[in-house]
């Protein structure tokens, strides 16, 4: 499995744990598309903080995906849903580590 | 009751909004604070006080009724919104919870809105919000409000699954009343462990 599907799995699972596993430790996520819900940008910093902040979403139910398509080895587009919002988002690994982890993600309205 | 004057009040009773109690929540959580720290305003001001609300790190998670939080705060009526909230499902969390959070939101809102007169007296208030810290309201969650708390991140817990012991706290209320503090006033002090600044990265100010 790429990394980019790994990453597709565990959004789509909800798994907090394998996501922040896929993350450097000063790994990084950069979600934009709040903003067209006027909610806040997601910027999260450090493979902790993204487990205890995904987990936090997950639980109370504020964001998901769903529609999710592999585009390349680094791009998936999927439908995303930010309080209920939804946005079409398109997620890109921007840089990985030579052990495969990932350093930056960024997610974006398509 | 202390002729001299008053060093320092510490406002901190308050139920959750498991409570199951609405109107108890808008009494005791808001009018209790602030009557208290009213009726005493002039024996602090004697002693040069200060005035420490406790308020709580959820009211910048979203989920208060900022409909009761105004009227709270622009119209005191405590009879009037007793009644308001006592129309309301008092056996869904959610509710109790958002009740809570709006409770908690006009006290940090009423801190701010006196500290600037009450400090040209002599008197600085200031409040504190905390997250999750160990105590008799938290140990008695049980179900889905154990699980909602344990889903809400303490950075400086991570790895524990633990809340913030009392005692940490204890000390941000000592700083407050202490002389190192003369300068923090009117402030919403955040104690928990970074958690709203995990949630709400963006919100600087």
């Amino acid at each position: 499995m790429t990394l980019i599907e790994k990453y597709v799995k565990a959004m789509q699972e909800k798994d907090y744990t394998a996501l922040a596993e896929l993350f450097a430790k000063d790994g990084t996520i950069m979600d934009h598309c709040p903003n067209g819900a006027n909610q806040l940008e997601y910027h999260v910093y450090g493979k902790e903080a993204i487990g205890m902040f995904y987990r936090n979403k997950f639980t109370f139910g504020k964001h998901s995906i769903s529609e999710a398509e592999i585009l390349s080895e680094s791009q998936a587009k999927f439908v995303a849903s930010y309080n209920g919002f939804l946005v079409m988002a398109i997620a890109n690994i921007r840089r990985t580590t030579e052990d495969g982890l990932i350093e930056r993600l960024s997610v974006r309205p398509k | 009751m202390c002729p001299d004057g008053l060093d320092g009040l510490i406002c901190n009773a308050g139920v959750s909004g498991a409570s199951g109690n609405l109107p108890l929540i808008i009494s005791l959580n808001y009018f209790g604070s602030v009557r208290l720290a009213r009726g005493v305003e002039g024996l602090l001001e004697k002693k040069k006080g200060c005035c420490i609300i406790t308020s709580s790190n959820t009211i910048s998670q979203g989920a208060g009724r900022r409909d009761i939080a105004d009227l709270l705060n622009n119209i005191g009526d405590e009879k009037m919104i007793c009644e308001i909230v006592k129309k309301l499902d008092a056996k869904d969390v959610y509710v109790g919870n958002s009740i809570y959070v709006a409770t908690k939101y006009a006290l940090a809102r009423w801190v701010r809105r006196v500290s600037s007169s009450w400090a040209a007296r002599g008197v600085r208030v200031n409040a504190v919000a905390p997250g999750n810290i160990q105590t008799p309201m938290t140990k008695a969650l049980q179900g889905s409000a154990r699980e909602a708390l344990n889903a809400l991140p303490i950075p400086t817990m991570y790895g524990k699954e633990s809340l913030m012991p009392p005692e940490q706290i204890a000390g941000v209320f000592a700083f407050l009343t202490s002389p190192e503090a003369m300068g923090v006033n009117g402030n919403v002090m955040f104690f928990d462990g970074g958690t709203d600044a995990l949630l709400n990265s963006e919100k600087v100010y």
